[in-house]
């Protein structure tokens, strides 16, 4: 074996743009930054909703009940001239399983909003390590259920819809995907995951390559850790479900968009998932983005964040069956 | 992840943001980034829409504050307005800032001086330039290339296809200059150079050809050698236009005739043919003391010896314009011999 791992090079243009763009170092977050990190979070949410509003976006907020007797909030956001075949985004966003909030990222699924007249649901679910298996993922399943059993009267088709997740909420979309499908429903038509957090084993090259990346494998470590508690120690005796990458069969999902970057640890996972959606019989779209680092789309002026924007925008036109509004900035 | 990204216009005006924005410039070049990310990096870091345009390369490029492809402005005029910058190499490519002239902006020198070099390393890259490559230049000034091989020959030179330009005929002997090329003469090997117009006339001995269009330039080939062949050490620089059909008599004139013969017995006094020359292209003999730098009364005396030698008087109009020939001529006679030795 060589004792020196080869890496891919990142893409120059994200590369330049870290020589500019990069608060501080990307050390490692710990436990102890996450109330930090949260408070952060939320002070920019603030920043995002306006924005989203000014854009002529309405927010409808409702609080739906959980498995376990809570209620946890969901925002509906609809442009001005939703209709009745305004198709149904589920987002459910990223921050490792331990940060982020229902804002978080929203600016990914606001911009098909504007391009498919979409409606898009957030589901605020409540976060490790407080909340810990089987919570996040019920809270983001009870969302897509609430939606499902109130469609009438919300005005949508959860059958014609979507489900998208950023990160770790790539991998809780990938979770509840497989939850629907144990349970009987809801049935979704395509499931999108963004450089999904998919394994906690991280023993992939890809793995190896990108320990110290921008998500590096300690933060992986300590997400996985954060959200398993004791869980992860009997992995085996829970549904598949609870590591998606763990999952045997990938047969009978949604059709579904997959991307990763090359420089992502989370690459490898990422690709095997999709080849073996294919191997169940299962439809994917794989977009293995060459130097992308995780999250390099936030650098959005750059041609490679802006060939993945595009490349949702197309497999969206063909999923939702109808063609995208230009959108006037 | 996302929170450790700020954005790229939020940079101050201090010498930290400075030094970030070289930084990012540098890595997109070390890395071979293309000319768009160049582009798309000024846009973002100065907060406001940038262009590129290279005439030469049909290459065009203008990308809002987000990095998102623009249509071209509608007023190509409007580039002027806008802090611009053109391209060092004269190729008339131009890079600019669409900052309103109401705001301030202390980065955007910063910013398009970084844009316009790293375009150029780009272009250089990619397409290398050929400004020290005799290959290109005489595709310019050899009458046997065609149209295809002189416009390809244009873009190599860097040069644009509307350019006016002059041929410069140099000695073979002195330094090859930038766009020039080696060429067997009526006077021996010369250097024949391509200079664009506004920029300086090189110094002499030279001849420059007159003002024409880039691809026509391989008319005036002769013209320019013409010049350079009248040229002499008290007017190094002569320019055709100056001497137009005096310089061409000069040059097919039979070099073997009593007027030549007689300057020629003169020349082992190279003060007294300097002193024809002043005499000729001056109206007074105090004009051309004062060109030779001598007092008058000096020139008048040897004025009367070189006019006992000559035959005929530089004082009327006829006997200056002979001189001058029979000088031109004797010139270039001297200039053949020297460039083959054997004759």
């Amino acid at each position: 074996m060589n004792s020196r791992l080869a890496i891919p090079n990142v893409d120059p243009e994200l590369a330049a743009a870290l020589e500019v763009a990069l608060e501080g170092s990307p050390s490692p977050i710990t436990l102890a930054d996450i109330p930090s990190k949260r408070a952060q979070d939320w002070e920019a949410s603030h920043e995002a909703r306006r924005g989203v509003v000014s854009r002529g976006v309405r927010v409808e907020e409702f609080d739906i009940p959980t498995i376990d007797g809570q209620t946890v909030r969901l925002d509906l956001l609809s442009g001005p001239n939703r209709s009745a075949t305004s198709p149904l985004v589920y987002y459910v966003h990223g921050g490792g399983m331990m940060l982020g909030n229902r804002w978080s990222g929203i600016d990914v699924v606001e911009d098909w909003i504007h391009r498919f007249n979409a409606v898009v649901a957030s589901v605020e679910y409540r976060l490790a390590p407080e909340a810990q298996y089987p919570l996040p993922q019920e809270d983001c399943y009870a969302g897509l259920k609430w939606i499902a059993d109130n469609e009438h009267r919300l005005g949508l088709k959860i059958g014609s819809g979507m489900m998208v997740g950023i990160s770790a909420g790539g991998g809780l979309a990938a979770s509840v995907a497989l939850m629907a499908r144990e349970r009987g429903g809801p049935k979704l038509a395509g499931l999108m995951l963004i450089a999904p957090m998919l394994d906690n084993r991280d023993d992939t090259i890809s793995a190896q390559q990108y320990a110290d990346g921008m998500w590096s494998v300690e933060e992986n470590t300590l997400g996985w850790n954060s959200l398993l508690g004791d869980a992860a120690d009997h992995l085996d005796d829970l549904p598949d479900w609870v590591v998606p990458g763990r999952c045997a069969d990938l047969s009978d999902l949604p059709n579904a968009f997959i991307e990763v970057g090359t420089a992502d640890i989370f690459r490898d996972d990422t690709v095997d998932f999709a080849s073996r959606i294919w191997a169940a019989g299962g439809r994917a779209e794989l977009h293995v983005w060459a130097g992308g680092f995780h999250g390099f789309e936030v650098l959005s002026h750059t041609l490679l964040a802006q060939s993945a924007v595009h490349a949702r925008s197309n497999w969206l036109q063909r999923l939702f069956g109808v063609p995208e509004s230009p959108v006037v900035p | 992840m996302r929170e450790l990204i700020q954005r790229l216009s939020a940079l101050d005006d201090d010498a930290a943001s400075a030094m970030k924005m070289v930084a990012h410039f540098d890595a997109l070049l070390a890395q071979g980034a293309g000319m768009t990310a160049l582009v798309r990096g000024a846009a973002v870091l100065s907060g406001w829409p940038c262009g590129l345009h290279l005439p030469q390369h049909s290459i065009y490029a203008r990308v809002d504050a987000q990095g998102r492809s623009m249509k071209p402005p509608s007023d190509p005029a409007a580039i002027q307005a806008w802090p611009h910058q053109y391209l060092e190499d004269g190729s008339d490519g131009v890079v600019w800032l669409e900052r309103p002239s109401d705001q301030t902006g202390a980065s955007d020198t910063l910013i398009l001086e970084r844009l316009a070099a790293g375009i150029h390393l780009t272009i250089e890259r990619v397409s290398p330039a050929a400004i020290t490559d005799d290959a290109a230049a005489i595709e310019i000034i050899a009458s046997a290339s065609s149209l295809t091989a002189r416009r390809k020959a244009v873009k190599r030179l860097r040069l644009s296809e509307s350019a006016m330009v002059r041929l410069a005929a140099f000695r073979a002997s002195d330094p090859a200059p930038q766009r020039s090329a080696a060429l067997a003469s009526v006077l021996g090997p010369i250097r024949v150079g391509i200079v664009e117009d506004g920029h300086d006339a090189p110094s002499g001995p030279v001849g420059l050809g007159p003002q024409v269009n880039v691809l026509d330039a391989f008319r005036t080939t002769q013209q320019a050698v013409a010049a350079l062949a009248v040229s002499s050490r008290i007017n190094p620089v002569v320019t055709w236009d100056e001497w137009g059909l005096l310089a061409d008599l000069a040059l097919s004139s039979p070099s073997r005739h009593p007027d030549v013969e007689r300057i020629a017995a003169l020349a082992d006094e190279p003060q007294l043919l300097d002193t024809i020359e002043a005499l000729t292209i001056t109206d007074t003999v105090r004009g051309a003391a004062g060109l030779l730098g001598l007092h008058h009364s000096t020139v008048q005396q040897r004025q009367t010896r070189i006019e006992s030698v000559l035959g005929f008087r530089l004082s009327d109009p006829v006997g200056r314009l002979r001189g001058l020939v029979a000088l031109a001529v004797h010139r270039i006679r001297e200039a053949r011999a020297a460039a083959e030795p054997a004759e």
